[in-house]
């Protein structure tokens, strides 16, 4: 049995994973990229438009796969990786179901991140009221074509709860997950046009729009869609007698508690750091279990060979996340460099 | 005096909405579509000079009409003097004055 050996062992086939195989081996490395799943493009396979500009997802993953066929990259599918260790030449990575594993002189792990489990927060009754649906489940929604099955066809309005998970004690997440406002925004936006007698709510603490265009497509929904943003967060949510999703919300803008019966609640969930591990491989986290960018890029990136792309240190935008992994591309290859290739 | 203890028969404070939401908001967004623009931020608000002496804020008076709280909108509207130091302030360029002027305009035309 032959030893695989590979300059550069990629974990993880989402958009940032694919991306840095890309880039390497247009630089001459010899890269394997290992996916758990059948399919490569991770999260992104569950989506249908992106934000702001309402890309098809599925596009952005066929351009980087078209990218990766003819890049040379050695990619294995179906492949979980069960644990990585340190050698003295490199990593080797196990895996499951297998005994031969993969050496890497380097590492890059794109392992992304988990989506917040949103019957943690049982106010909102997710699985339990009918009507209370995630931002997931909207994606499914909006791939399948399907909102007529859940919501019939003259339907009166609709809800998006903002942070879900996100900025939250009581559920340890006290970070920002950066890209679910402008989703929710997006999300508005798609409901409506296919529901254009129904009224778009949106419920926020703070709206979060830091990028350039974002802003741009809130003015676009509140202007030409007409879609109503509404300080304060939901609770108390019920099932009325009509079957509507019923609940409480105090207007903080107007210090006053309001009833709302709508047809459909999203919540908006957040992002949380990765859960599965690799047991003996010790990774620099910070207290939110993301790889700390500060411990990685002075002690790990430039000593050890692992690198880090995306997710893995923190919510990320799909453009955030190939830009990064682009950047890590390039510490990788003068690691390659100044280690003797 | 006895002690007064207790709620007394109020009405609740909580606003019901119903969908689809009030016409009157319907209308005016339809005559000025920057309505919708609105972050009520309060800017308009801190420069009202009706404010200086009575509430008038039209960030809230925006959220009123929405949930079709009619009569407290008109107080609002009744008091403003169309000064514009509102458009002036606005940082989403929402044309207040014509607002309020329309709501006037209702105002007197049905006699509220």
């Amino acid at each position: 049995m032959t030893d695989q050996w590979y300059d550069v062992v990629v974990i993880g086939g989402g958009v940032g994973g694919m991306q840095v195989a890309i880039a390497l081996a247009d630089r001459g490395h010899r890269v394997a990229l290992v996916e758990a799943h059948a399919d490569l493009g991770g999260k992104l396979l569950g989506y249908a438009k992106l934000f702001p500009s309402f890309e098809n997802a599925e596009q952005v993953v066929d351009e980087l796969k078209n990218q990766l066929d003819s890049s040379g990259v050695a990619v294995f599918t179906n492949t979980k990786a069960r644990d990585i260790t340190e050698n003295t030449k490199g990593y080797d990575v196990m895996i499951e179901n297998a005994d031969t594993p993969f050496h890497g002189r380097t590492i890059v792990l794109a392992y992304g991140f988990d989506i917040f489990d949103p019957t943690l927060k049982e106010e909102y009754g997710y699985n339990i009221i009918r009507g209370v649906y995630s931002s997931v489940d909207f994606e499914k929604m909006m791939k399948e074509k399907s909102f007529s099955k859940y919501f019939g066809e003259k339907p009166q309005g609709f809800g998006f709860v903002h942070c879900v998970g996100s900025r939250d004690e009581k559920v340890k997440n006290n970070y920002c997950s950066k890209v679910c406002c402008i989703t929710a925004i997006k999300q508005a936006m798609e409901i409506k046009e296919h529901y254009p007698s129904a009224d778009v709510f949106c419920f926020y603490m703070d709206l979060r729009l830091h990028e350039l265009f974002f802003e741009k497509l809130y003015k676009q929904a509140q202007k030409e869609y007409g879609i109503h943003f509404i300080r304060g967060k939901v609770s108390e949510v019920a099932n009325s007698q009509q079957g509507k999703v019923a609940f409480k919300v105090e207007d903080t803008l107007l210090s006053r508690p309001l009833r709302i019966e709508l047809d459909g609640l999203f919540l908006m969930v957040g992002i949380e750091a990765y859960k599965g591990k690799f047991p003996s491989l010790k990774l620099p986290l910070n207290e939110f279990d993301f790889v700390d960018p500060g411990i990685e890029t002075l002690a790990t990136q430039g000593e050890r060979g692992i690198f880090f792309v995306g997710t893995t240190k923190g919510p990320r935008s799909i453009k955030e996340t190939l830009q990064d992994a682009t950047y890590v591309s390039m510490q990788v290859h003068n690691y390659l460099l100044n280690h003797g290739k | 005096m006895a002690n007064k203890f207790g709620f007394g028969a109020l009405q609740p404070r909580s606003i019901t909405v119903h969908l689809p939401l009030d016409s009157l908001y319907q209308k005016m967004v339809n005559a000025e579509p920057s309505l919708r623009l609105c972050i009520n931020c309060g800017m308009c608000s801190s420069v009202c000079t009706a404010n200086r002496f009575e509430e008038t804020q039209f960030h809230k008076m925006v959220i009123l009409l929405r949930y079709g709280l009619q009569e407290e909108a008109f107080t609002y509207a009744r008091r403003c003097v169309l000064c514009g130091n509102c458009i002036l302030t606005c940082p989403r360029n929402v044309n207040i004055r014509h607002v309020m002027f329309l709501l006037k305009k209702e105002i007197h035309e049905h006699s509220l």
